[in-house]
């Protein structure tokens, strides 16, 4: 198999060089899909489901490092700021602690991690910038979002029942982004349905996009319709904070710090979304060889050795 | 304080394990695919081998060492192409 394929090294080859050697960044060949290059293109898929360097470069491993680190240490920061070195409010008293995290864990699902999957989702179907880069990077983000969805309900419920009186309302910014964590959990569990590398990746492209439309309704939801949950405190119409003060150092601080812990996550989840796309490619490889070495072996030739020569 | 610590501890909980599975299946994926590049070496070494040997049976079966009898002597292959008999020149001499 290996040996009909051109640039049959593309996993350690950068991307432009694959692509100069009929391997596009995804893994497939120029040739079409039926006869010889269906064959080779399968064997590529397999291969080249790697489409990276297998072990990432000690330039990145050092940025992820120094990411994590940074991000630690600025959760550890906010926690410290939140929890005892910030005043009560006035109003709420200590439960305006719970909004130093709330508020972050909120921004990274909705906006940067469902953003980011929005927009690696549209490169991907962009035919210029097609790459399964691009679907990686959306699945890393969804499941990183989702996880910050879930939180985003939990805290806010958590907050809400001492201040609302009730653990959950159908409120419309709740309901839009429990509607919003349903969706993405539809993203997760489209991605586990067995299919080519890049069917899937067009679905799941496709999905992601249709799920994003939910994320300007939360946003707007507080203007659009009567919530019970307030308006934007710093996001507002006027772009004036209503928070000052140490509170509001400490709540920009906790934004800073879940942005950090988000992007640190990306790239850890990213390179499991690697390993696991290689270790689908080997287990797709090894398969092909041993239906091959069946083809090939006299005792199942019959028939089935009969394209023996195109591969 | 009781809504705050647990909102506290239920994030910062869920994050940590979030983390710590991420690591988890990071390990165990490099172990697949160290233990499947392993398998392909291997699996190439003896398809090496099966080459090899197939290599070795073919020359072991070639006429090695036996007189030239008629069919072993060359021919020439542009006189039969014309109905030139052997022996003769291209123009049918004998």
């Amino acid at each position: 198999m290996t040996t009909t394929v051109p640039g049959g090294a593309e996993g350690t080859m950068p991307a432009p060089e694959r692509a100069a050697n009929g391997v596009d960044p995804v893994g497939h060949t120029a040739g079409g899909a039926d006869g010889d290059a269906g064959r080779e293109r399968v064997g590529d898929l397999a291969r080249g489901a790697a489409g990276v360097p297998s072990r990432p470069s000690a330039r990145n491993v050092m940025v992820v490092r120094w990411l994590g680190i940074s991000a630690a240490v600025s959760l550890v920061a906010t926690v410290w700021l939140g929890l005892w070195v910030t005043p009560p409010d006035k109003v709420q008293g200590d439960l305006v602690r719970l909004l130093y995290i709330h508020p972050p864990i909120a921004w990274v699902a909705l906006y940067l991690a469902f953003g980011l999957s929005a927009l690696a989702s549209l490169l991907y179907l962009w035919r210029r910038t097609r790459s399964l880069f691009w679907d990686r990077v959306a699945a890393a983000s969804v499941e990183i979002g989702v996880v910050f969805n879930a939180l985003t309900l939990v805290t806010g419920s958590l907050w809400g029942r001492p201040t609302w009186g009730v653990w959950w309302t159908w409120d419309a910014r709740l309901t839009s982004t429990a509607l919003l964590l349903i969706l993405f959990l539809g993203y997760l569990a489209l991605r586990r349905v067995p299919a080519d590398p890049e069917v899937r990746a067009k679905r799941c492209a496709v999905a992601a996009l249709v799920a994003f439309v939910d994320v300007p309704i939360v946003h707007f939801s507080v203007v659009w319709w009567q919530t019970l949950h307030q308006g934007a405190t710093v996001l507002n119409a006027n772009l004036s904070p209503t928070v000052h003060g140490s509170m509001a150092w400490t709540l920009l601080l906790g934004f800073v710090a879940m942005t950090l812990l988000f992007a640190w996550m990306v790239a850890v989840r990213y390179r499991v979304e690697v390993l696991a796309d290689q270790v689908g490619g080997e287990e797709l490889e090894v398969s092909l060889a041993e239906r091959r070495a069946e083809g090939s072996d006299p005792a199942h030739a019959d028939g089935a050795g009969t394209d023996r020569g195109a591969s | 304080m009781k809504y705050v610590d647990w909102g506290y501890a239920i994030a910062f909980g869920v994050l940590f394990l979030y983390v710590v599975s991420l690591f988890v299946r990071r390990r165990r994926l490099e172990r697949a695919v160290a233990i499947a590049e392993q398998d392909r070496a291997e699996q190439d070494r003896a398809e090496q081998d099966r080459a090899e040997q197939d290599r070795a049976e073919q020359d072991r079966a070639a006429p090695h060492g036996r007189p030239a009898g008629p069919d072993d002597q060359p021919r020439d292959v542009a006189s039969q192409v014309v109905g030139v008999p052997d022996g003769a020149d291209r123009d049918g001499r004998a």
